[in-house]
């Protein structure tokens, strides 16, 4: 598949001035306009007065972090709020390490990168703006579960018998590690499988391996969810010192 | 339906739709141009591509 | 040497480098002779200027960035940062101060914005795939800037001191008391010995609890620290895209596009 060609019998280059200058006034003007008008009708928010003895019911993180205190509810504090983020910063900086397509590069197409695409419309939509819609719609007091319509008035009392992965398939605490550790060489088994195709043969193992477990930690994320809703499973892995 | 248009009104929600709806717009105009770009590609065409891009 | 010029003229033509002509020269100088507008090359390729390809989204950022850094100046000069004023002041800013309303309310939707548009553009370059080879490393100092703007917003929210503010940032940074090894309920804490007064929440807080250690802190966080971290990493990423190409743009060769290289050389 080829790529658009640049026809250089065109002429390109305009002047900064006026052309973009043109551009950012207008649309500084544009911005500013909504802003103003957005200020005029709409007040910031000013509650009481901070009291350190009574706790809001549901408290929640300002909403471009509810995305991650709604993953507190299936995940511990320090993978929801520590290596999961870390992760996420970590993670987009490597992309344009790890994605060795040359296609794509300055204009829009779908069908010449569909995996990069895919991958990241999971993450920035599936895993990032749709638990923050959870937690804004879908969160009420004691972050249960309240459809949008329902009032927050009723009450409801958090489910409380969960299980660990382990209890209920009938296996040892510790075997949580063999399961988890199974999981990610799921990356191992496909780099045996496929490394021979183009695509991979490319990309090399240090990036594979890089990617596959970005990619295998992205997708636990759904796993462990479906798992805590369905199954009400609380931890695949259980030890003295942490639970996954 | 009443609640719901209550956190919907709530200030610091009101954002969030916002990003809703410049998301949705956006993901169209992106597609749009995209699919456009995907057929003139699959027709050979790709050197228009960037003829359209300097217009 | 010359006739003796008008004082008016002395007085443009020492501010002003360039006459007023729409001539090439003259376009060349108003940005070249400028110290704001040299940001942009003299000259840029025309399918950067598309806004249906950039969407704008990077100089909105920006755009939201200065906003709501004026608006904070001027919202600094009527709020003590103590939590015995914090709350009176907003109060007052809010009713006494004439638009006073109407800058916090600028500050905070112009900070939401700023977070929205950070997110919006940060999808525009991925799917147009600006981040490939030669800008991955502006890309980086993307996401840089993409924490550094939740973190300012994350800072901020504190400010007002009421109890919206306050149990959200106990809830944001009781996670970081969760840290592995350095949050006093995270995994390892026994190994370090880290307590709740001197793990990395406390050093958050400058404590252990959200009292007026940590609105003071967050108050310089906000409104000095922050911004001047920001700044420096808004000046290398603006200096990047230039460096880089400018706007990316298709590739000029079939050769160039196998090799991953992007048009966009200004």
């Amino acid at each position: 598949m080829s790529a658009p060609r640049d026809d250089e019998t065109l002429p390109d280059a305009v002047t900064t001035w006026p052309h973009l200058v043109r551009i950012e006034l207008l649309a500084t003007l544009a911005a500013l306009s909504l802003l103003t008008a957005w200020s005029i009708l709409v007040d910031a928010p000013l509650e009481e007065v901070a009291d350190p003895n009574r706790t809001p019911d549901p408290s929640k993180a300002p909403w471009y972090f509810l995305g991650l205190q709604e993953l507190l509810v299936y995940f511990d504090p320090w993978l929801a709020g520590v290596v999961l983020p870390t992760l996420i910063i970590l993670g987009l900086m490597a992309i344009p390490y790890l994605d060795r397509n040359p296609l794509g590069n300055g204009y829009y197409t779908l069908r010449q990168r569909p995996f990069a695409i895919g991958v990241f419309l999971f993450g920035f939509v599936g895993l990032w703006i749709a638990p923050i819609l959870i937690g804004v719609f879908c969160r009420g007091p004691g972050w249960n579960w309240y459809w949008p319509w329902e009032p927050w008035e009723i009450a409801k009392s958090p489910h409380l018998t969960n299980i660990n992965l382990t209890d209920l398939l009938g296996i040892p605490a510790a075997i949580g590690g063999v399961l988890v550790a199974a999981w990610y060489s799921l990356g191992g088994v496909f780099w045996l499988w496929r490394r021979r195709t183009p695509a991979l043969a490319q990309l090399g193992g240090g990036r594979y391996a890089l990617t596959a477990f970005l990619l295998l930690t992205m997708a636990a994320v759904p796993l462990k969810m479906a798992l805590r809703l369905l199954l009400n499973v609380k931890y695949v892995w259980v030890t003295p010192w942490f639970n996954v | 339906m009443a609640h719901f248009l209550w956190i919907l009104r709530q200030p610091d929600n009101l954002p969030i739709v916002g990003m809703l709806f410049a998301l949705v717009g956006l993901l169209a105009v992106w597609l749009r141009q995209a699919l456009r770009h995907d057929r003139l590609i699959a027709q050979g065409r790709a050197a228009e591509i960037a003829r359209e891009m300097r217009r | 040497m010359s006739a003796r010029p008008g004082f008016w003229r002395q007085v443009y033509d020492s501010v002003f480098r360039h006459k007023f002509g729409d001539t090439p020269r003259n376009r060349m100088l108003q940005i070249t002779s400028n110290v704001f507008l040299h940001l942009h090359p003299a000259t840029v390729r025309r399918h950067g200027l598309r806004l249906r390809y950039t969407w704008g989204m990077g100089g909105l950022s920006f755009l939201m960035f200065l906003v709501t850094v004026v608006t904070g100046v001027v919202l600094m000069f009527y709020y003590r940062p103590t939590a015995a004023t914090a709350y009176i002041d907003m109060k007052n800013l809010q009713h006494e101060i004439p638009f006073g309303m109407f800058q916090r309310n600028m500050h905070r939707w112009g900070a939401h914005a700023m977070v929205i548009l950070v997110w919006l553009h940060m999808l525009r370059v991925f799917l147009s795939g600006s981040y490939k080879p030669p800008r991955e490393f502006n890309w980086g100092v993307g996401v840089v800037l993409l924490t550094l703007t939740m973190l300012l917003s994350f800072t901020g929210y504190l400010l007002p001191w009421d109890q919206l503010a306050r149990w959200a940032i106990t809830v944001g940074t009781n996670m970081a008391a969760a840290t592995p090894f350095l949050g006093h309920q995270g995994p390892g804490a026994q190994l370090t010995g880290v307590t709740e007064r001197t793990d990395v929440r406390a050093l958050l807080l400058g404590g252990p609890q959200v009292g007026d250690a940590a609105l003071l802190r967050f108050y310089v966080l906000h409104c000095v620290f922050l911004p001047l971290i920001a700044s420096t990493f808004m000046i290398v990423h603006f200096w990047r895209v230039r460096k880089d190409g400018g706007i990316s743009g298709p590739p000029a060769t079939d050769s160039d596009a196998a090799a991953g290289r992007s048009g966009g050389q200004s």
